[in-house]
């Protein structure tokens, strides 16, 4: 079904080396429009790393990438941003010393929510609010960011992201860390914003939560693609098992 | 209302800065409160940087002795106003920011540090080196200026007092405006997470660059003013004290506050000049007081004025919150 949609976000053979080591070695994939896609793996396969030269965070050192129809591994982080491809951190990252609001204003001002129009105050105000409501933050919009508790900072970080109405929205493990009902609570939300037909790129170490949301999943090792499909058919499939289980895998199936 | 606050504020400085020459009699005094006032001003542009952008530069004394230099030779050698010197030492200012910024802005940290350090000993050196035009080690004397055909000198003490005082007020409402604007959210947002910042849209180069700037125009303009009224420009406008005073003025006053590089310049000034008596014992005792301060008070004196203030505000809450109940 989601393989009839367009491709909005395409890797076409990116690698990341630090040093000798590849963290991502000659990966390529595409995702389509409105989906969710997930990534998982081992620790040290190389996930954050693909989101750090999707963003540029750093620089890719061999590949394309091409977002929506256009190359963008040469722009800037901001700039890729504003063009509607926006990211969130594993670790949350957070503006501290601004408000909660101050904190999604932030994302409002420099992150182009109309696409060039430039947006009056009104008007900037009202989507604010609206993106607090969504995320559920309306309430604490007045508290010092450095005051969240982990939850919230999630939030506020998606918060900041959403309110500059992005295409794509990747997230770096926005469940780790959480307990069963914020969990739940931030994986009804991550259902909502693709419901809203953003595409949602989706890293996350709790694979029940991955499975449940992914419409697809790549399933990454050393830096390079393993295996990708539909969540049922990946999570059987011998080389995944294996890349998670480990030597300790094979030792058992040689007995 | 937070506007209405402001403008209180404000109004409250100016009424109490205003009527002190009324009530001071002794020179001396309005001297060292108007030396504190342009060290204020100096001190809080730097904070602009330092403060709310977090990024840690060397350059405001290049930019102060730019201002105080250049309306000196124009004075000197071209016979230009002091009024329109003035305005011509912020310009030069701003003109010294670009050809600094431009290049060191693209390093952070130590290296932006080192970079613009080295401003300051270039500087220093074309200064001694143009010997005709700065007047090398022995600087330039400018001439007193009267009014039209009057005796009145121009840079009489009363009009200087209250040609500091505007610049004052000037700057206050400048580096406020600066604040709220869009510029003030990204400086913020930059300081506390680069990455992040970058991630949420904003190009750091660009905000600090103009941050950079904006915040040079003031320090050359009261360069200029300090030159026109000391009547004499030397090499020590490079002195290491200028350095300390406006960094301790910020430190000791708040980082990163609108109030603390101010309040921090007015017990600095009185505190070096009422420490006179100890001599070359003067720094060290300075330099204690900023280690003490440091450590117990790492958010300045402000902190002091803040938390006076939230304890005042907040038995006003709990005394309305009684009174509802009753």
């Amino acid at each position: 079904m989601s393989q009839k949609k367009k491709p909005i976000l395409v890797a076409e053979g990116v690698s990341k080396f630090f040093g000798r080591m590849a963290a991502v070695k000659d990966l390529s994939f595409q995702v389509f429009e409105e989906e969710i896609y997930g990534i998982a793996g081992p620790n040290g396969a190389g996930k954050t790393t693909l989101f750090n030269i999707i963003s540029h965070v750093l620089p890719v050192d061999n590949g394309q990438i091409m977002f929506k129809d256009k190359y963008i591994h040469k722009l800037s982080l901001d700039s890729i941003f504003r063009l509607g491809l926006a990211r969130t951190f594993q670790i949350p990252a957070l503006f501290k010393s601004l408000t909660v609001r101050q904190n999604v204003q932030v994302g409002a001002t420099f992150g182009d929510p109309e696409k060039g129009v430039k947006m009056d105050k009104r008007d900037m105000e009202n989507l604010i609010d609206e993106t607090l409501d969504f995320t559920g933050l309306s309430a604490k919009r007045d508290i010092i960011a450095e005051e969240l508790a982990l939850m919230d900072r999630k939030l506020l970080m998606m918060a900041s992201a959403l309110v500059t109405k992005p295409m794509v929205l990747m997230l770096d493990e926005p469940i780790a860390g959480l307990g069963k009902v914020d969990s739940d609570q931030v994986m009804e939300l991550i259902r909502n914003i693709n419901k809203q037909g953003v595409t949602v790129l989706l890293i996350e170490h709790i694979m029940e939560a991955l499975m449940g949301l992914s419409e697809r999943v790549m399933i990454m090792h050393h830096g390079e693609k393993i295996c990708e499909g539909k969540p049922d058919k990946v999570a059987k499939d011998e080389s995944v098992i294996e890349a998670y289980l480990g030597e300790e895998y094979i030792r058992h199936k040689n007995q | 209302m937070k506007s209405n606050k402001f403008l209180l504020e404000i109004l409250a400085i100016v009424l109490v800065l205003s009527v002190i020459p009324a009530l001071v009699r002794q020179q001396y005094i309005l001297h060292v409160i108007m030396l504190a006032m342009i060290f204020g001003i100096v001190a809080s542009n730097w904070n602009l940087a330092i403060g709310y952008g977090g990024m840690f530069h060397l350059a405001q004394v290049p930019f102060f002795a730019a201002g105080g230099y250049s309306t000196a030779i124009l004075s000197v050698h071209m016979g230009l106003s002091p009024l329109i010197g003035i305005l011509v030492g912020g310009v030069a200012a701003v003109i010294l920011s670009l050809i600094i910024g431009i290049p060191a802005l693209r390093v952070r940290g130590i290296y932006l540090v080192f970079l613009t350090f080295a401003f300051h000993f270039i500087m220093l050196s074309l200064v001694l080196y143009f010997v005709d035009i700065t007047g090398g080690d022995m600087g330039l004397i400018l001439e007193p200026i009267r009014i039209g055909a009057t005796n009145i000198d121009m840079f009489n003490p009363v009009v200087t007092y209250y040609t500091a005082l505007s610049l004052f007020v000037l700057s206050l409402v400048f580096i406020k405006t600066i604040i709220d604007s869009k510029i003030g959210l990204a400086l913020v947002s930059l300081r506390d997470s680069e990455v992040y910042a970058v991630s949420r849209g904003i190009n750091p180069y660009k905000i600090k660059l103009v941050t950079f700037v904006l915040s040079s125009f003031l320090a050359g303009v009261c360069g200029a003013f300090y030159v026109h009224y000391l009547r004499v420009v030397t090499p020590a406008l490079f002195d290491w004290s200028f350095l300390i005073t406006f960094l301790a003025s910020i430190v000791i006053g708040g980082v990163g506050t609108l109030y603390g590089p101010l309040l921090g310049a007015f017990i600095l000034t009185f505190l070096m000049e009422s420490l006179r008596f100890l001599e070359m014992f003067r720094n060290i005792v300075f330099g204690l007081l900023m280690i003490l301060i440091l450590i117990f008070m790492p958010k300045g004196l402000i902190m002091l004025a803040n938390r006076a203030q939230s304890i005042f505000s907040s038995r006003q809450n709990s005394a309305g919150i009684v009174d509802e109940e009753n």
